[in-house]
């Protein structure tokens, strides 16, 4: 459920995924690694959005998924990300992967400017603020033109080359990166969240006084869990940068943050790896839609017809509903009933 | 000094704008408690029915403008009971907010497809010129626009304070159960509500039509300053929304007009710093509630 969860007890045992979501996972690497030997160059770009989109989702997951925060702008985090990538090193020479960091970093402090004065409140604040920044932030690219490069966008012509030795071109290489980024972060969330520290983000989400009652600083972990996401966020518009070499206004405006919102809804936000779902979504649904007939101008329609109904009727999202379906399979009597009587 | 007036008075103008659409906000807050993203995508969509009845079809623009109204009002009257009830019910406010930001995103796509991508003008209510004060213009549009605003918001204010419809408004938010008991229909109540909310918001698009013209985008940065006008308000108040909606509209015409680095590129900012301002300063704006919760 975006905000709250219903109890896990609905979904089979922890322990008994575990182990199936691991290798889930290490095979899902394997496969994304190797995609480079059998796609071309601009289905291999394709795949690159993918992954930069889900890396986004992620983000929000954090955010939504484990600390019921909500964000309207976070295509603005991804934004300052990209820019501070883009610029760093076009106009000042730096590595790659040094700008990633800065560009983390700075994706971090404007969360925290931002989203400080509504966390320290109750309520629905956090997403008015958010929602300014959505809206204004392709105003900032253009007011600073001479650096953005304004509404034209931003060529970046350093390229990224790949270490000697591995036999990959500059776009595989800045996939093969996005891969290897994306799957460290899925692992650092995942580790998050199952820390002293997630399970604070988890208990504010599901009672914010109760939390409070038992002596959580719910304003710091709030504001801590909001710089982390907007980090990430800020990483992945490193990526979009990364593969794209051009950056431009259009493409983190306030439509792109509710994108990430329906990835997010689509995948389910308190699942990790709910956010590659959704980034699959973002990048190959339009297509799809657009193949079987209904007009791009449409697609929105689609978008918030989904977003409505998954919130209504399937909150959880494509894993919640994947893993109760298995679930029910499993055992249909006792459906309702326990977590210990042993999925293996 | 002619120039200062002269922004105070654009500023007052624009401001009766934010206020209307900041009055259509507090109204679904003071209902249903949460914000409606999609308000100011409903109320372009209205917008460019009005635009559709006069220009295409070849009315008068005054009843297309109420059409564009009661269509305004169904609108927000069906959204309430199609998509928000069934997740009115849930402990937190998240749903209902991500709801609306389905219809926002849906609403902006299905304006482009029936209507039109393009940038379209609807013709102009009051009549063009100004008064001449000096050396300080009165635009009639901006008497046009005050005048409306005062009697929009006293009609609300009525509705609110002295007839029943209003009272059971009232009770159904205050208290819901205690209001069933004595036989209000809650349900009924939101949708009014959210109905009359969505007339507001038509009338605040053909307001802002002349500046703005009528396309899809045309309200996105208009609801960003009636978001802040609400918070200056305190979300709960309508006399709060009028005069944050005004006091907005003039801090944001002073910016543009005397700060180099805002100018005009930059108006947004103005909204977003006043929202971030107020909620460091005085959460609850100028006329709302303290909030409190309990277990």
């Amino acid at each position: 459920m975006i905000g709250t969860v219903r109890a896990t007890g609905a979904l089979p045992s922890r322990v008994g995924t575990r182990a199936v979501n691991w290798s889930t996972a290490v095979v899902a690497l394997a496969v994304a690694l190797a995609l480079p030997a059998f796609l071309s160059g601009f289905q291999l770009s394709q795949a690159g959005s993918a992954v930069y989109l889900a890396l986004a989702v992620l983000s929000m997951n954090l955010l939504t998924g484990l600390n019921g925060q909500l964000s309207l702008g976070h295509a603005a985090f991804v934004g300052i990300g990209a820019y501070a990538v883009a610029i760093l090193v076009t106009d000042h020479g730096w590595s790659y992967p040094m700008a990633f960091v800065a560009g983390a970093a700075c994706a971090a402090v404007a969360g925290v400017v931002v989203a400080l004065p509504a966390l320290r409140l109750r309520g629905l604040y956090v997403a008015l603020t958010t929602f300014g920044i959505g809206l204004v932030f392709p105003s900032l690219v253009q007011r600073f033109s001479s650096w953005t490069g304004g509404t034209g966008g931003k060529s970046v012509t350093a390229v990224y080359l790949p270490p000697p030795g591995l036999g990959l071109d500059p776009g595989q290489w800045a996939y093969v990166l996005s891969v290897l980024i994306l799957f460290v972060c899925l692992v650092l969330v995942h580790r998050v969240k199952h820390s002293r520290a997630g399970r604070l983000m988890q208990a504010i989400r599901d009672n914010d006084i109760v939390a409070e009652g038992f002596g959580v600083v719910v304003p710091r972990v709030k504001v801590a869990t909001f710089a982390l996401s907007a980090a990430l966020a800020g990483l992945a518009g490193g990526l979009f940068t990364l593969q794209h070499r051009f950056v431009s206004p259009g493409d983190f405006s306030l439509n792109t943050s509710i994108q990430l919102f329906v990835g997010m809804a689509i995948g389910g936000s308190v699942s990790i790896g709910g956010a590659v779902i959704g980034g699959i979504f973002l990048q190959y649904v339009p297509e799809l839609t657009d193949r079987i007939g209904v007009p791009p101008i449409y697609t929105p329609v689609i978008y918030g017809a989904i977003l409505a109904l998954v919130v209504i009727f399937a909150s959880d999202g494509a894993v919640g509903v994947w893993h109760r379906g298995v679930a029910r399979l499993r055992r249909p009597k006792s459906f309702a009933v326990s977590n210990e009587k042993g999925s293996t | 000094m002619t120039l200062l007036i002269q922004r105070l008075l654009d500023g007052l103008s624009g401001g009766a704008v934010y206020a209307a659409l900041a009055l259509a906000i507090v109204l679904v807050f003071r209902s249903t408690g949460t914000l409606n993203l999609a308000q100011g995508e409903m109320a372009m969509f209205t917008c460019f029915l009005a635009w559709k009845l006069s220009t295409g079809l070849g009315w008068p623009v005054v009843p297309a403008i109420v059409v564009a109204m009661a269509a305004g009002f169904a609108g927000g009257a069906l959204i309430e009971r199609v998509v928000v009830r069934p997740v009115e019910d849930r402990p937190d406010h998240l749903p209902i907010i991500i709801v609306t930001l389905g219809l926002m995103l849906a609403i902006n796509a299905l304006a482009g497809g029936l209507f039109t991508v393009d940038i379209v003008r609807l013709p102009d209510v009051f009549p063009a010129g100004a008064l001449q004060l000096g050396g300080v213009h009165l635009a009639y549009s901006t008497i046009g626009l005050l005048a409306v605003l005062l009697v929009v918001s006293a009609l609300i204010w009525a509705l609110f304070q002295r007839t029943r419809i209003g009272l059971h408004m009232r009770a159904s938010v205050d208290s819901p159960e205690s209001a069933r008991l004595v036989g209000i229909r809650r349900s009924h109540m939101l949708m009014l509500g959210w109905g009359i909310a969505g007339a507001l918001g038509a009338l605040a698009a053909v307001l802002v039509a002349p500046q703005t013209f009528v396309h899809t985008g045309m309200l996105q940065g208009v609801l960003l300053y009636a978001f802040a006008a609400a918070t200056l308000g305190g979300f709960t108040s309508v006399l709060g929304a009028v005069v944050g909606g005004l006091i907005v509209g003039v801090l944001q015409s002073l910016a543009v007009g005397y700060i180099d680095f805002i100018g005009n590129d930059l108006s947004l900012l103005v909204a977003l710093a006043i929202i971030i301002a107020v909620l460091m300063v005085k959460p609850n704006g100028l006329f709302g509630r303290a909030d409190s919760s309990r277990l």
